[in-house]
Parts: structure tokens; sequence; C-alpha cells
């Protein structure tokens, strides 16, 4: 079991405003971690600050004791592996080539992958049902197949912990709970899982802790029962929610958050339209 | 996919898939070996002269068994061993001395120089179209070929000898990059971008360096064909120490670009895509620019610029073998070699004049190009 370590982190781009400041928080490698908050707050700012993509201003966020900029790249990558919100292909790799690459951490320079990262991206592959396009060039794949791809390339690379940037932003509505699916079967596999999203709901569903961040820090960190209020949820994305608890047939309770005042003609042109930036 | 039951993995279909990948390999080297061969062949038994196939095969077989001598006789040599012996050559020797002068002194080092000039400088436009993610990249986007020329050119206006020339133009090569790596280090933004636009500016600036350079310079001397040299490129100007030069500086190059290729793999995906998978990308990129940058500087000072190659024939190899880079620096060093090996032996065949290389690459490259458009199977995104 890892934990990662966040100490008063503070994150700014040009020095002066700080996009993030004084966060902390430990995150195990047995849980998965869901950080909700509104459209550039700083959850993907943090994710990267996590990854050593951002050098952070002041703070510390380590690993085992030790900084994470104290990694060496290949290090950190066994640890961690990230699939980034979006892609950009410019070479038609195949299927096989791109999840071949999660095991670049473990490849020597001059070394070919050896049959047993042939074998480790296979097994990845026949997890999430992609051997029927093993061959087919990523650029031809839409996106829901591209995540997958991802999804199998950070199960070849064997990290720890896995950093998802909102995985379901461009998905469909079927795709969406798929893939949660998924990433929670890889969490029970034992991955450490972090991820951003926009859907409150998704904490409810498959998330063991959750956050919300508003105004550059968290301001509600625990079970997602706890964090997901109404309150913290108005504060965060400043819009009326009503959180319901309903039974369905099997007597399992679930929760979801419907926004208030909607669906009705009347308020639609009236003072919540002035909210809008 | 179900939740209830636990989905079957076939640990076989892996194995399979490595036994795949490495028969695809062998089968790859095994075509590409043979392609060479018969195309070493054909160049070296081809000339204005002719030369019987048994004189050449003989006459090749005489150097090289006299290299190793000369190998084996270095104990000789040294002065306080006091040991003397010499080793005669078995191999009988039954051609005229001109069949000797033209093959080892003036065909071997051309066909081989082109070999190695067409691979390297194939190698190194696949390795900036993998590091700079951009499959518009050749070799001289981070100014070498401008920064060789102008170096070059300078040294030609200035009256210097040849060899001062092409120390001008390794100098100036050197410095250009230098200067556009430190410049691109400096700026804040994307590495890979920085470097591209940085680039891009100092080579036009050399450019315009050359271009004044040969406004200035006195049109009826040597200069003209100096200018033409170094503009379109010639492998006339090789001989076999040249050819050792290029030989040294090609294979410590392309181990270089070798060692890397699997990292330019995840360079391709993008700064924050290959940090995450585990790669130094400040440090390939370094490794490669210096690789790259010595291959070409090299290669431009001894043949002048060949600018067809390093665009194109990454380019038609990833149409045909794919874009990962393990398969692609291999091919592409082959098939870049093979191409202006055949070439060069198109040029040098007639008896009247020779067309610069560079110009008869586009020529004949440009259609070959098409042709793989056309029947490309892995589409663009």
């Amino acid at each position: 079991m890892r934990e990662i370590v966040i100490q008063d982190a503070t994150f700014s781009y040009d020095g002066k405003t700080d996009i993030f400041s004084g966060l902390s928080d430990t995150i195990t490698s047995e849980e998965m971690f869901c950080i909700l908050g509104p459209n550039g707050i700083g959850k993907s700012t943090l994710l990267k600050a996590i990854l050593n993509l951002h050098k952070l201003k002041s703070g510390s966020i380590s690993i085992d004791g030790r900084n994470v900029e104290d990694y060496r790249p290949a290090e950190l990558a066994k640890i961690i592996a990230y699939i980034p919100q979006t892609y950009a292909l410019t070479f038609p790799y195949k299927v096989l080539d791109m999840v071949l690459m999660g095991r670049m951490p473990y490849i020597n320079s001059m070394a070919r992958p050896t049959p047993e990262d042939y074998e480790k991206c296979g097994t990845a592959i026949q997890l999430l049902g992609l051997q029927s396009l093993a061959d087919r060039p990523c650029t031809q794949l839409s996106g829901g197949q591209l995540q997958l791809v991802m999804l199998a390339r950070a199960i070849a690379q064997e990290a720890e912990f896995i950093i998802l940037d909102e995985p379901t932003s461009h998905l469909d509505y079927g795709k969406q709970m798929i893939t949660l699916d998924i990433i929670r079967t890889m969490k029970d596999r034992g991955v450490g899982i972090i991820m951003t999203t926009h859907d409150p709901d998704h904490a409810f569903m498959v998330c063991d802790k959750a956050a919300v961040m508003s105004k550059g820090n968290f301001i509600a960190v625990g079970k997602p029962d706890d964090v997901v209020t109404e309150e913290n949820l108005r504060t965060a994305y400043n819009v009326d929610i009503r959180i319901i608890t309903y039974e369905d047939e099997d007597g399992k309770k679930q929760k979801t958050c419907v926004p208030k005042n909607r669906g009705n003609r009347e308020t639609l042109f009236g003072p919540s339209t002035a909210r809008l930036t | 996919m179900e939740n209830e039951t636990a989905v079957q993995v076939d640990m076989e279909y892996g194995k399979n898939l490595a036994a795949r990948e490495k028969r695809c390999g062998r089968v790859m080297y095994a075509v590409l070996t043979a392609v060479f061969i018969a195309a070493f062949c054909w160049c070296i038994l081809t000339g204005k002269y002719y030369t019987s196939p048994g004189d050449v095969f003989c006459c090749l077989l005489w150097g090289l068994v006299d290299k190793i001598i000369w190998v084996l006789e270095l104990p000789a040599k040294i002065p306080f061993l006091n040991i003397s012996y010499s080793i005669p050559n078995p191999v009988p020797v039954t051609w005229e001395t001109k069949v000797e002068l033209v093959l080892l002194s003036i065909r071997l080092p051309r066909v081989i120089g082109a070999m190695l000039a067409g691979g390297g400088l194939a190698i190194s436009g696949a390795s900036y179209q993998s590091v700079f993610r951009n499959p518009l990249v050749s070799e001289s986007i981070l100014g070498v070929s401008s920064g060789a020329c102008f170096g070059a050119m300078l040294a030609v206006v200035m009256g210097l000898g040849h060899n001062m020339t092409y120390m001008m133009a390794l100098l100036f090569a050197a410095v250009t990059v230098f200067t556009v790596y430190l410049i691109g280090r400096l700026l804040r933004g994307n590495p890979t971008l920085m470097l591209v636009l940085v680039g891009t500016v100092l080579s036009s600036l050399m450019s315009a360096g050359y271009s004044i350079l040969r406004y200035m310079a006195d049109p009826i001397s040597s200069q003209m064909s100096d200018f033409m040299f170094w503009l379109m490129g010639s492998m006339s100007r090789l001989d076999t120490k040249n050819m050792g030069i290029l030989l040294v500086t090609v294979i410590v190059g392309g181990a270089m670009i070798m060692s890397q290729r699997g990292k330019m793999n995840g360079m391709s995906l993008g700064e924050e895509k290959a940090r995450t998978l585990g790669i130094n990308t400040g440090r390939v990129r370094l490794i490669i620019v210096i690789a790259s940058t010595v291959i070409t500087a090299v290669i431009i000072s001894e043949c002048g610029t060949i600018g067809w190659i390093g665009l194109m024939i990454p380019q038609i190899i990833r149409m045909v073998a794919g874009p990962d880079n393990r398969r692609l620096i291999p091919c592409a060093f082959f098939a870049g070699g093979t191409f202006l090996m055949i070439i060069d032996m198109i040029v040098r065949v007639p008896a009247s004049g020779e067309v610069p290389v560079g110009v008869m690459s586009a020529m004949i490259g440009t259609p070959i190009f098409l042709l793989a458009l056309v029947r490309q199977k892995l589409g663009w995104s």
C-alpha cells in the first residue's frame, strides 16, 4: 500500500496569483478518489503537480517520504500512470503499439520489448476486450475506444496509482457508465484511482473518497456522503442542487443530484441568466 | 463487460503477439538486407568504365584482405618492439591497375559514402519528425544545413583552402544549432514548438547570409561550381579518407539515435504524455539533436546539401512499415542508403557532366513518393 502525501501545496503559473494554496491531503493506493470542482479551479493542475509536470511554488508532494520532484521520470512512471483528457495523435500507431508504450518505464534504451512485456500487454488488451482492435491504427478509433486503449496502457504500465483527468467528459451516457465500471474494476484489482469529474453523481456511484475544490483549496474531503452535500455543491458550482436518495428494486439505496428549479420555462429567461459567466 | 463473471485471460495471446512481431521483424530485415546487397552489387559494377564482375569481386576481396593485413601488421610498425614481419596478400592480382584505381579509389568510396550519407540523412530526418511531432520536419529544421552552407561559402569567398572550408562548414553548422537550442531552452513555452520556431528563423538568417555571399562572390572563378556543390550536393569529392570520417560519424550518431528509438515513440505523443510514460524528454531531445546535427553537418561538409531524403524517405517508410520507430529507423537507414546509392550511380554513369545529386533525388523521388501516397494502407489522422 502506498501513499501520496500532499503537504501545504501551493502552485502559481506566474508567481503572483495562486491557483491553489495550502492544500493538504493523503491519498492511498487502496481507494478511489474523486475530485469535484468547477472549470478552471485547478483540478487538472493539481493532478499535474502530483505527476511532477508542474513544480510547486511551496509545499511538497511526496511518495514514501520522497518528494515527487526527486523521482526520475521512469521511477515515477512505475508508480503513477496518467490518462489525460485529450489526445493529439500525430502518427497512426496501432493499438498494440500504444499499449506497448505503457511498458516503456521497464524497457532499457537499446533493448526491445521482451516476451513478458508482450504478455502483460496481451493481458491488458484482453481485460478490456480490445483483441479485435489490436492491429487497428489509433487514429481510426472512436473516442470511447481510444479511452479503453489508454486504460489498457495504464494497466500494462503496472502502476500503483492511475490518475485520470475527466475520463468521461467526451463519452456518451452509456459509455460513461461502462468506463466507470471498468475504472472501479481496476481499483478492485488493487490500483489507487485519482480522478476528476464534473458530475457529482460519479462520486456517489463508484468512489470511496471525494473532495470538492473551490477557491484554491479542498472545502471538503472525505466520504462521498459527507462531502457531496447541497451546501458544498452550491459553494463550488453556484447552482442550487437537491440530493435525493432513492431505493431501486433490489432494495439498494442510491443518491443522485438534481438541480433545483430546472425544467420550468419561466425561470429559464429570468434572473438566473445573469449568473452566466 | 459483465461485472459478475471475471474476464478469462489467455496467456497464449500475449505469447502469440510476441512471436508474430519477432517473425515480422526477421522477414523485414531479411528483405532489406537482400535488397541492399543487390543494390550495392549493381552500383559497384556500374560506371563510366567497364569492369568485369570477376575483376570487381577479386579486386574488392584483395582490398579487404589488404586492410586486414594492415591491422595484423600493426605490431611490426611499433619501433621499440623490434619485431619485423610481413604477411603477403593471398589473393592473386588478375586485373589492370586502371581497374584498381577506378574501383578502390573512386567508385567504392562514392558507393559506400552514398549509402552512409543517404542512410544518415534519413534517420536524422525520421528522428526529428518523431521528436518534434511533425511529419513535415526534416533534419535541417534547426539550421544545420544553412549554417554549414554559410560557413563553407564564407571560407570560399575568403579564399581559404579546402581543409579550412570543411572546418568552417562544421563550425558554423554546430554554432547555428547550438544557438537555436540555447534560445529555445531559454524561452518559456512548449519546448518542441520553441525549437522549431527559433530553428526556422535562424535558418532563414543563415540562408540570407549565404545569398549575400553569393552576390558578392566572383562569378568567373571556380567559386560558382562551389555554389552548386554546397546547394545541390555531389558525391564526387569523396575519397577513402573522407569516407572513413563519414563511416565513423554515421556509426556513432546512428548508434545514439538507435538507442532512443523506443523512447521516440513516446516523445511523438507529446511532452506531458511522454514524461508520464517515464521518458526524460529533455535528455532524449538533447541526444537526438546532437546525434542528428553531427551526422548532418559531416554529410553536408563532405557532400553538400542533399535536401529531399531526410524529409521524404521517412514518410514513405512510415506509409509502408508503420510509425513505430523501432522498425522505422532501421528501415529508413536502409531505404535512404539504397536510394542515394542508386541515384549517385545514375548521376555518374553518363559521360557528359554530372547532374547534382540533390536535383536527381528530387526528380526521381517525387514520383515514388506520390506512388506511395496513392497506395498507402495506414491512414493519417
